[in-house]
């Protein structure tokens, strides 16, 4: 605005003081968030050019190593496809990422509360964790069919191990005096637990979600790869049984972006549910 | 022992157990606190301080031996919110405000008959903290975290404050200025208080009289009479009165065996 009316310096003047603190502000917002997004987008800018040119001099035929071009015209080519079995995935996914989570939370509540339950339930926790996944699968199939279930449950036992961990750590992580505080004004345990062990395990359930939202789309996927016909995995199968690389690799970058995704969100509501804790207070 | 003092403990004993077999950490400890009085208990670290002023709480049940406030067990005079507590850490809950913190005790066991609440602002006022009632407590310096602690402890007017080392988590600088800060607060309550502290500077400047324990087994050494005029200016601290206090309650520590000894 101030470039525009140059010409009349004492309107400019007053119309630059007037709007500058709100443009400086909106400036001062939007530019840390652009240093954030505009360096990653030129890495993966240079990244497809270097590809696609590779791809292109060397002439290395489309069944192997599709160049970025080709994908992304499959990809936009097809959208409803990919956004179909993408939201299939996605699904599986989070729904099993919430079975996981709200299996994981009500073990931990117990254990958190009695040192006899976590002796006995935690070698069974770290020998489902220390089972492959991928192992399992199949077994799942059989036991489960072949609708979402079996990918479902694959989510939710990848999700399992690291939310409980993380929840029995936070519920303990209460601040002694808090405790005795509450204690001192005769809160009931549900009033502690509601009022204080809970929100305090916030930040360590947080911090498992980052590491088990993509270890759900893993898990989702893993299962759709045995039983799919449906879902970005079995999507991924039938490419690659196929020879279809751009298929396969467009299925790739829908996950891709479905991962994103969901860190952004977590992401989001971590800094909106944490603003009290020290993680957060250094943003 | 009396039935009008505040506090009257005899021959207070507690033992818990530990690893390297039962540790006796009181050992008959006696005492009386009168109506009104602003006592502090000083000592070395793991002498048992914190362990009396539990079980004065009612939060510890000693292994043996009496404990009245205001003639009633210290678990009842606890229920019926007689008993206020100040922690060292404040144990404030850091996802509410200031204001939604000093509300706090007013919200959890509902069912509990309430003599006497008092307004959470009004108390945020009187540790003045008005401007900073929406304020969340990493917002809030050392100092201003207690005074939040303390507007807490004050919401049911409790005939009794007992505080634990309410300044011990605090920078030198800070500790000065919230000495005086507790002091023009109480002068305005004048309600009983038992403080336990590691500061001889402290105990004296906020007392009436000086309790001093040593540790391993804890006991009570001796007690120091405070008989500076109240109110107490900051200038008081340099009077010859104050420094004679100092000295007294400094050697009935001293007496306690070498710095370090008095450790678990």
């Amino acid at each position: 605005m101030a470039l525009r009316t140059a010409k009349n310096p004492p309107v400019v003047f007053r119309g630059a003081a007037l709007s500058s603190p709100a443009l400086a502000r909106r400036l001062r917002r939007a530019a840390p968030a652009l240093g954030y997004i505009l360096p990653p987008l030129v890495a993966l800018t240079l990244l497809a050019l270097g590809w696609e040119l590779w791809v292109r001099i060397a002439g290395t035929p489309t069944y192997i190593m599709p160049a970025p071009t080709e994908i992304w015209a499959r990809l936009t080519g097809d959208l409803g496809f990919f956004a179909w079995h993408g939201w299939v995935t996605l699904y599986e996914a989070l729904a099993g990422c919430a079975i996981g989570s709200a299996v994981a939370i009500a073990l931990a509540i117990t254990m958190a509360h009695s040192r006899a339950l976590e002796r006995s339930i935690y070698p069974l926790a770290v020998l489902v964790k220390v089972t492959p996944i991928v192992a399992v699968a199949p077994l799942f199939v059989i036991w489960f069919g072949f609708g979402s279930w079996p990918k479902m449950l694959i989510a939710a036992l990848i999700t399992f191990f690291p939310v409980m961990v993380n929840a029995v750590v936070g519920l303990r992580s209460v601040s002694p005096g808090a405790l005795d505080f509450l204690r001192s004004v005769d809160a009931s345990p549900r009033e502690i637990f509601w009022r204080l062990r809970w929100p305090a395990s916030f930040p360590y359930l947080f911090a498992a979600l980052r590491i088990v939202a993509p270890l759900a789309v893993i898990g989702a996927v893993v299962g759709e790869w045995f039983t799919g016909d449906r879902g970005l995995g079995s999507v991924i199968i039938v490419a690659h049984n196929n020879l279809d690389m751009p298929t396969l690799f467009a299925a790739i970058v829908t996950l891709a972006v479905i991962g994103i995704s969901l860190m952004t969100v977590i992401t989001i509501a971590e800094r909106r549910l944490l603003f009290w804790h020290e993680s957060s207070l250094s943003q | 022992m009396s039935q009008d003092a505040a506090i009257s403990v005899r021959s207070l004993v507690h033992r818990y157990p530990s690893p390297q077999g039962e540790v006796l950490a009181l050992d008959g400890v006696s005492l009386s606190v009168r109506p009104g009085e602003f006592v502090s208990i000083i000592g070395r670290s793991g002498c048992g301080k914190t362990t009396l002023l539990k079980a004065i709480g009612g939060l510890l049940a000693p292994s043996s031996g009496d404990i009245l406030v205001h003639g009633e067990p210290p678990k009842s005079a606890r229920r019926r919110k007689q008993t206020g507590f100040v922690f060292q850490d404040g144990g404030l809950l850091p996802w509410r405000t200031v204001l939604e913190n000093v509300r706090l005790p007013l919200e959890v066991n509902t069912g509990a008959s309430i003599a006497a609440a008092q307004d959470p602002e009004a108390l945020v006022h009187t540790v003045g903290l008005s401007d900073f009632s929406r304020y969340y407590p990493h917002q809030l310096s050392g100092g201003m975290r207690q005074r939040v602690a303390l507007a807490r402890a004050l919401v049911f007017s409790p005939s009794l404050l007992l505080m634990d080392e309410p300044l011990g988590a605090l920078d030198e600088l800070t500790r000065r200025a919230m000495r005086f800060e507790l002091l023009r607060i109480w002068e305005a309550s004048r309600t009983t208080v038992l403080m336990v502290t590691h500061s001889v500077a402290e105990a004296v400047l906020l007392s009436d009289r000086v309790l001093v324990m040593t540790g391993a087994p804890g006991r009570i050494a001796g007690e120091v009479t405070i008989a500076l005029p109240r109110p107490r200016p900051s200038a008081i601290e340099r009077s010859p009165e104050f420094l004679d206090c100092a000295s007294r309650v400094e050697n009935l520590l001293s007496l306690g065996g070498p710095v370090g000894a008095a450790h678990r």
